[in-house]
């Protein structure tokens, strides 16, 4: 432990590095992942989202485009 | 063994917080899919992280507050003081056994005054409450009467964002501060009626300011709080107290006493399922059976997707372990209620038995409850067991961030437990340290203190050498005694051993077994962390 922590604080620029790295990793398998079941199934709240927002693309609407690429 | 602990203590962590995560997934999944209205994909993550951090810097800065102010402190500082005055009493002369006596007083005051002060606040606190409660139907402020909000005058507070606070944080502490006086009042009378009278008056508090929310959210408040009380008992009073009988009968007259404020909101004619669900719960037990029973094993079930009746009872519905049946399947049930389970069992190690000797233990004990229970009532809810509609963690829109603060709570008792965990020593021989009975003495060689280590353990840095090895210690004299107490660095084991010099000028271990008890104990007394705790019989 006391090594682990030695080597850390030695080491500062390749720690902050890891952790932005392990971040954007956990970030994209996060929209990923979601984007990906989400996509696999039929939301139940897909029907009136088709017929109102479809055309609105803010970050949360997934197009039917996307759901195909991801699919 | 401790080394096992420690690495079970860093895996239950571990565990704990990817399940977090994995649950805030579900919920972001079971709002994207399920919500007629819902936020972005990275909303919920936020919130979540978010509150997790604010609640370990607020707990950190509020926590060093009362800690800081709290009157026991001060009480155990002066038991400090006494216990090296007794010490010290052999040598002492008349005039400072005078003094030592009005200084016992006055701790005897301050330990009273805790109780004084407590009581105090809790009936002015009350009292306000029951003059507001009458007087709220002739103003426009409303405190008691709303359903959902408190209003005084332009401010609105939903009641939901305070019942975890007021649950898992406020009586907890106050509870605590009650037993906490009522122990270091040794248990008289006075202080026993006067800390009955107080947890009563908090009970009445807490009673008055969420009654008008629906009865599943008074049947919490009153299992967390009944739950928060035996907590304290099992802490500050069983070992403690002769008559447990008193004790069992008391515990036993306070949860009686929140079954008839219970029973207040009952209705003649009212069945119990009326009362805790309301009108609909065969309408709901019908749908979750359906899902249930058409669910598939693997996948989405195609007579689900045909079932309009079940997508308008899952619209807006925050339950993930149904949205999981529904677009899963009940092997991903399965998974989602295995989860749950391993959640509960980690943040229960984090919880640890050690955790019993932290001076805000009654408020990770309630935190682990309130988990436990939205776990043990929530998944039998969901499955249409039993009629308590309990959200599971981190399902709803309030309890994703309310169970989020009770798991950085539960994350920062582990933190502190590893703390407490090293404080525990263990009195030790030097034969077992060189792993040699050949060696007769041990050499001390004294180290240029090292900067860092120095400001750790503010002590002298020595090395001690037995044979060919080294090792690197830290020590304290003992000069009452004639006792060095020396403890090894860079090593896992918590090992204490009380050495004295021998004729030959080679350190020995001091072989009289109440000498090294009694010198074990002071060194451990001086250098308890802050978090700790220590009740004496």
């Amino acid at each position: 432990m006391r090594k682990g922590k030695q080597f850390l604080e030695n080491n500062m620029l390749l720690t902050v590095i890891c952790i932005a790295v392990i971040l954007m990793v956990f970030i994209i398998a996060w929209k990923t992942s979601l984007k990906a079941v989400i996509c696999a199934v039929d939301p139940i709240n897909r029907v009136p989202r088709q017929e109102t927002e479809l055309t609105n693309s803010s970050e949360t609407q997934f197009s039917i485009k996307e759901c195909s690429l991801l699919a | 063994m401790s080394k096992l602990k420690k690495r079970i203590s860093k895996m239950s962590l571990v565990t704990a917080v990817s399940i977090w995560l994995l649950l805030v997934w579900l919920h972001t999944f079971t709002y994207l899919t399920c919500y007629e209205q819902h936020e972005g994909i990275y909303s919920y993550l936020s919130y979540a992280v978010i509150t997790m951090a604010a609640t370990l810097l607020y707990w950190f800065c509020f926590k060093e507050a009362i800690e800081l102010s709290s009157y026991s402190d001060l009480v155990d500082d002066d038991f400090d003081d006494d216990l090296e005055n007794n010490l010290n009493s052999e040598i002492a002369d008349e005039d400072e056994t005078s003094d030592d006596g009005e200084q016992f007083a006055i701790v005897e005051k301050e330990r009273s005054s805790i109780l004084h002060n407590s009581l105090f606040t809790v009936l002015v606190l009350t009292l306000i409450f029951l003059i507001a409660l009458t007087f709220e139907m002739w103003t426009d402020v409303s405190v008691f009467t709303d359903s959902t909000y408190i209003t005084i005058g332009r401010l609105n507070i939903n009641k939901k964002n305070i019942y975890n606070p007021v649950l898992v944080l406020v009586f907890p502490l106050w509870t605590q501060v009650i037993f906490r006086g009522m122990y270091e009042d040794r248990y008289k009378w006075k202080s026993i009626i006067s800390g009955c009278i107080q947890l009563i008056a908090l009970t009445v508090m807490s009673f008055l300011l969420f009654m008008k929310l629906p009865n599943i959210w008074l049947i919490e408040l009153c299992f967390i709080e009944c739950l928060t009380v035996i907590g304290g008992i099992c802490k500050y009073t069983w070992k403690y107290v002769k008559e447990k009988g008193n004790i069992v009968a008391l515990a036993g007259l306070y949860i009686v006493f929140w079954c008839v404020l219970l029973s207040l909101f009952h209705y003649t004619g009212q069945t119990r399922v009326q009362y805790m669900y309301g009108d609909e719960w065969s309408v709901y037990k019908e749908n979750v059976f359906q899902i249930l029973a058409n669910a598939s094993d693997f996948g989405a079930s195609t007579t689900l997707a045909m079932n309009d009746q079940i997508k308008e009872f899952l619209t807006n519905r925050g339950n993930y372990l149904l949205s999981i049946l529904y677009y899963n399947g009940r092997t991903a049930g399965i998974v989602v209620a295995i989860l749950l389970v391993l959640f509960l069992i980690s943040t229960r190690v984090l919880l640890g038995r050690v955790s019993k000797h932290n001076r805000n233990y009654l408020v990770y004990h309630a935190a682990w409850w309130s988990l436990a229970f939205h776990v043990i009532i929530g998944v039998p809810y969901s499955l249409g067991l039993i009629a308590l509609p309990i959200a599971l963690p981190f399902a709803g829109e309030i309890s994703l961030y309310m169970d989020t603060i009770a798991t950085g709570l539960l994350v920062w008792c582990a933190m502190e437990n590893t703390s407490i965990r090293g404080y525990f020593y263990e009195l030790c021989m030097t034969k077992e340290l060189f792993d040699n009975d050949d060696i007769k003495g041990i050499d001390i060689v004294k180290l240029k203190a090292d900067r860092l280590q120095m400001e750790l353990y503010e002590r002298e840095m020595l090395q001690i050498v037995g044979g060919e090895s080294r090792i690197d210690c830290v020590s304290e004299l003992f000069s009452d005694f004639n006792v060095l107490v020396v403890k090894p660095v860079n090593i896992e084991d918590n090992c204490l051993f009380i050495l004295q010099q021998g004729e030959d000028e080679k350190w020995v271990d001091v072989k009289d077994e109440e000498i090294r008890e009694k010198v074990g104990r002071l060194f451990m007394e001086e250098y308890k962390p802050d978090c700790m705790e220590v009740l004496e019989k």
